[in-house]
């Protein structure tokens, strides 16, 4: 992936802040500048690529909304941070595996040892995210951005009415009232989904 | 009270915005009324839906510059051996036209990479579709997915068009245009049709179906409408942005 431009850490968090065309530049270079080094640190401490990846993705996840709600203070440059996010996510990771490991060990007589380091193996509940946004992505693109400005970026409704260009914002809080009860109405007819959130929300 | 209102309290709850007075208040009803408390848990999963898809949104974007790269990766590859397969080539070719006294134009409609060729080198089937397992009406897409992983295009095609999708119809589209575009026996204006549909509804595949279209006008080497397309794509910017880009110069 080519980057022809140097963005600065101020650059990111504004790019990240605003959205849009912004935000996704803001991410390629982010993912372009950090990759390598994520990947090497994983993969040089037992890691597959696979599963650095994996984190590698987990970790500007975090970074962007530690950004969006303000709880990164600059007060180290953004991509040592988001290694210290990596690395942190990584050991926790590798601690579960071993944990797994001797387990399986007990059980199984040494039998599983790859089993437990499956590069297969979900990481973060991903496949379950994905269930929970496909139905989210059933909802047309201006209830999806009522929703996400309302309750994501906790925007005043008033913020939400103008972003979108609605008159005022009881407009914009009827228009998210109604979304809301769509999006109720995709969940309630996918119970297997229901099932998973109030999982997901035990975590 | 109206179902809005009371919606608004619940989340007013939740968000913490509620003066404490409101708040001794609300907690009070929820200790009488069983009902109130199902609709905070309800409001509580609507909210992590739509928390976890912004989750989802970034990875999927995350996720796709990693497929951009890969496929970069993988046609740098090819580019490689094609530059060391082409240098034999073009020495041969130039024997020939020492020899025989060949012109240039004959010797450029052999060795130009055909559309066809480029079709090849730039499609790569789009991502299984997601299904959710233990759910009825769910079944004939896991049978559509298992069919589309096994690269079992037309069985694929068969289930997509008996499936009556009514809440996600774009999605039919899309992946019944990918299964046709995807088997080489079959004319690719099929599968511009399916990705037009998609393009006329309301959904989160135009990007997609925009690049998968201009490949399809490649395989018919409708030249001018790819490089269109594909303009198009850029524009919007968020799928396959440098594959695009290239793609377009080298037309």
């Amino acid at each position: 992936m080519n980057t022809l431009f140097s963005f600065s850490d101020e650059q990111i968090i504004a790019g990240l802040l605003a959205g849009g065309q912004q935000e996704h530049q803001s991410l390629k270079y982010l993912y372009t500048t950090h990759q390598k080094k994520i990947i090497s640190y994983v993969t040089n401490n037992q890691g597959t690529e696979w599963v650095a990846n994996d984190i590698f993705q987990e970790g500007i996840l975090i970074l962007y909304k530690q950004i969006r709600k303000g709880k990164f203070r600059g007060e180290s440059a953004i991509g040592t941070y988001l290694y210290g996010i990596c690395r942190y996510l990584w050991l926790n990771k590798l601690k579960e595996i071993k944990s797994h490991r001797r387990v399986n060990d007990q059980l199984v007589d040494h039998q599983v040892e790859e089993e437990s380091i499956d590069p297969y193996r979900p990481v973060f509940q991903q496949e379950e995210r994905e269930k929970i946004y496909s139905l989210f992505s059933m909802l047309k693109h201006h209830c999806k951005e009522v929703l996400i400005y309302s309750i994501v970026d906790e925007y005043s409704m008033e913020v939400v009415a103008e972003k979108l260009g609605f008159d005022n914002a009881q407009i914009a809080r009827n228009k998210k009232y109604k979304c809301l009860k769509r999006l109720r109405k995709y969940l309630a007819d996918n119970p297997g989904i229901s099932a998973q959130i109030r999982e997901l929300q035990q975590y | 009270m109206e179902d809005q209102e009371i919606y608004e309290q619940i989340e007013a709850y939740l968000l913490h915005r509620m003066t404490e007075q409101q708040r001794l208040v609300f907690e009070h009803q929820l200790s009488q009324d069983p009902s109130l408390v199902q609709e905070v848990q309800t409001v509580k999963a609507l909210h992590e839906i739509v928390r976890t898809s912004k989750d989802q949104m970034i990875l999927n974007t995350l996720k796709q510059f990693r497929e951009e790269e890969t496929l970069s990766e993988s046609r740098q590859d090819s580019g490689i051996s094609r530059n060391l397969y082409g240098w034999r080539v073009y020495a041969i070719a130039a024997t020939v036209v020492l020899l025989l006294g060949i012109g240039w134009l004959f010797r450029s409609q052999i060795f130009l990479p055909s559309h066809q060729q480029i079709f090849e080198e730039y499609h790569q089937a789009y991502r299984a579709p997601i299904v959710v397992r233990g759910e009825k009406q769910n079944s004939i897409w896991m049978d559509i997915r298992d069919a589309y992983v096994e690269q079992a295009y037309e069985t694929a095609v068969k289930l997509l068009l008996s499936e009556k999708n009514e809440s996600t119809p774009y999605l039919t589209q899309f992946y019944l245009g990918q299964s046709l575009l995807a088997q080489e026996d079959v004319d690719p204006k099929l599968a511009i049709e399916a990705f037009a549909e998609v393009l006329s509804m309301d959904n989160d595949y135009h990007a997609q179906s925009l690049w998968y279209t201009a490949l399809a006008w490649i395989k018919l080497g409708e030249t001018e409408q790819a490089k269109a397309t594909l303009e198009q794509l850029i524009s919007i910017g968020t799928f396959q942005m440098d594959q695009a880009e290239v793609l377009l110069d080298r037309l």
